[in-house]
């Protein structure tokens, strides 16, 4: 569905994403792993094109629509939940009685039906559900989760996790960057541990692991 | 798309209170000059009337106004690029151009509405003092005055596309400082001469005669014959900045 080959971006003569080659398959949900400052949200922000690479190629195969959950979300804190999807909604051209009843569906979704209380009192986590369900709008076949599981609790995040899983249970593509490697381990099919833009490790579901866990993979990973 | 995106822009700026403090000044504009006293007369006309105040009052309100208008143009761009409300909107397929227009037809319209709160003040005064002039002259004077006032937010919002905040203002402050005191300028050229003159020549070529706009606004309300040579200068001038949308490009989201 996508590859990207030898992918480089540099911030003031500093590499942060370092020829990245990998590959998703279509209705694989893939994992963008490392530390903090590694070069994945940079990565999904070339794949989206809201920065330049300095090198290397994007193919997208075929003819898809992109939905997009940013790490930070920020909505106009004045309107309601249902508002900020007519907003967008309206912005990507979807039609409007489609749009009323896709907005109905997605505010289920999340967990977010309340209609009438507005985003400036939304926790992180209430945000975060929100961000997901305007990436979901227009029903794309590619989503770009960054840290969508960040600032939710516990139980927040299992509900997230789930939503994840049924979204692949949909034949979504999902491109997932987060730090919670548990999580990870159960909702990916693959992915790759990234440190100074660099893949160190690529991490297949099913390949043998020798009994270990996805995160002590990643530590030994990353400490080396 | 523009309508749905300077329809938010414009919500949020309404809800900022911003416009409550300009109702302010303007009423305030109002009270300053309701309450002058005084008995000088010159042709007959008390010095206090409106006939000689409502410019005076014209030319405070203008300035404030486009002072206001740079404000409420400078951060509406930057702003939407620091918090990233941009990545949610160019992912959407959403042409620059079209992206940045929108929100400076919210910075247009609020900066207008600004103006129009103010120029109420004059209205007002015409109501309480005014006996010759005919208020309904005051509309279409209003168009002349909004005409250098747009030009102001659209120059400021085009410059915060490329220039961070801080630069973006200190240019508009100048240009719009020159260009309010374009009339001055032309008789200090005059005086002055030689290589001085000659570059306050060029200044003045380049820079928009605002002054000359409000003038003209004036002259609408008082009347008086309008000098549409200026204002069709004015019109053209907001046609070239418009093009520009085209031009100022982000790299980055």
């Amino acid at each position: 569905m996508l590859s990207c080959k030898d992918l480089t971006k540099q911030y003031n003569g500093i590499t942060v994403v370092d020829h990245l080659t990998f590959q998703i398959k279509k209705g694989e949900v893939f994992a963008l792993l490392g530390t903090n400052g590694a070069g994945k949200t940079t990565t999904i922000k070339m794949i989206l094109e809201l920065v330049e690479k300095n090198g290397g190629q994007i193919e997208k195969y075929g003819e898809y629509t992109i939905g997009y959950s940013p790490e930070t979300p920020y909505f106009p804190p004045f309107l309601t939940a249902r508002e900020v999807l007519s907003y967008y909604g309206r912005i990507q051209g979807l039609d409007k009685r489609d749009l009323k009843k896709d907005i109905a569906t997605l505010l289920q979704l999340v967990g977010l039906e309340d209609n009438r209380t507005k985003v400036k009192v939304y926790s992180k986590g209430m945000l975060q559900r929100l961000a997901l369900a305007q990436a979901l709008l227009g029903d794309p076949m590619l989503l770009l989760l960054d840290e969508p599981t960040a600032g939710l609790d516990a139980l927040g995040r299992v509900e997230m996790i789930e939503l994840i899983g049924k979204l692949k249970s949909q034949g979504k593509t999902i491109i997932i960057n987060s730090h919670i490697l548990n999580d990870m381990e159960r909702v990916c099919d693959g992915g790759i541990i990234i440190k100074k833009g660099k893949i160190l490790y690529t991490w297949e579901k099913n390949a043998d692991h020798h009994g270990k866990s996805l995160e002590e993979i990643f530590v030994e990973t990353v400490k080396n | 798309m523009i309508k749905v995106i300077a329809e938010n822009a414009l919500k949020e700026r309404l809800r900022r209170k911003e416009l409550y403090i300009v109702a302010v000044l303007g009423f305030l504009c109002v009270v300053i000059f309701s309450c002058c006293g005084g008995t000088i007369t010159v042709d007959g006309e008390l010095l206090t009337g409106f006939k000689n105040l409502a410019p005076v009052m014209l030319t405070i309100i203008h300035a404030i106004s486009g002072a206001l208008a740079i404000a409420l143009s400078l951060h509406t761009i930057p702003n939407e690029y620091e918090r990233k409300t941009s990545h949610l909107i160019w992912i959407r397929g959403v042409a620059q151009w079209k992206y940045h227009a929108a929100l400076t037809l919210a910075n247009v319209i609020s900066s207008l509405f600004a103006a129009l709160i103010m120029y109420g003040g004059v209205i007002l005064f015409a109501l309480i003092k005014g006996d010759s002039v005919n208020i309904l002259r005051f509309l279409p004077a209003y168009f002349l005055m909004a005409l250098s006032i747009a030009i102001i937010s659209i120059f400021t919002s085009l410059l915060s596309i490329q220039l961070p905040a801080m630069a973006a203002g200190l240019i508009a402050c100048a240009c719009y400082l020159l260009g309010i005191l374009h009339g001055v300028l032309d008789i200090v050229r005059n005086i002055v001469g030689g290589f001085s003159g000659q570059l306050l020549s060029v200044l003045l070529k380049i820079l928009p005669d605002l002054n000359g706009m409000q003038q003209q606004a004036w002259h609408m309300a008082a009347g008086e014959p309008v000098d549409f040579h200026t204002v069709f200068k004015g019109l053209l001038l907001l046609y070239v900045l418009t093009i520009f949308y085209f031009i100022f490009k982000k790299k980055e989201a």
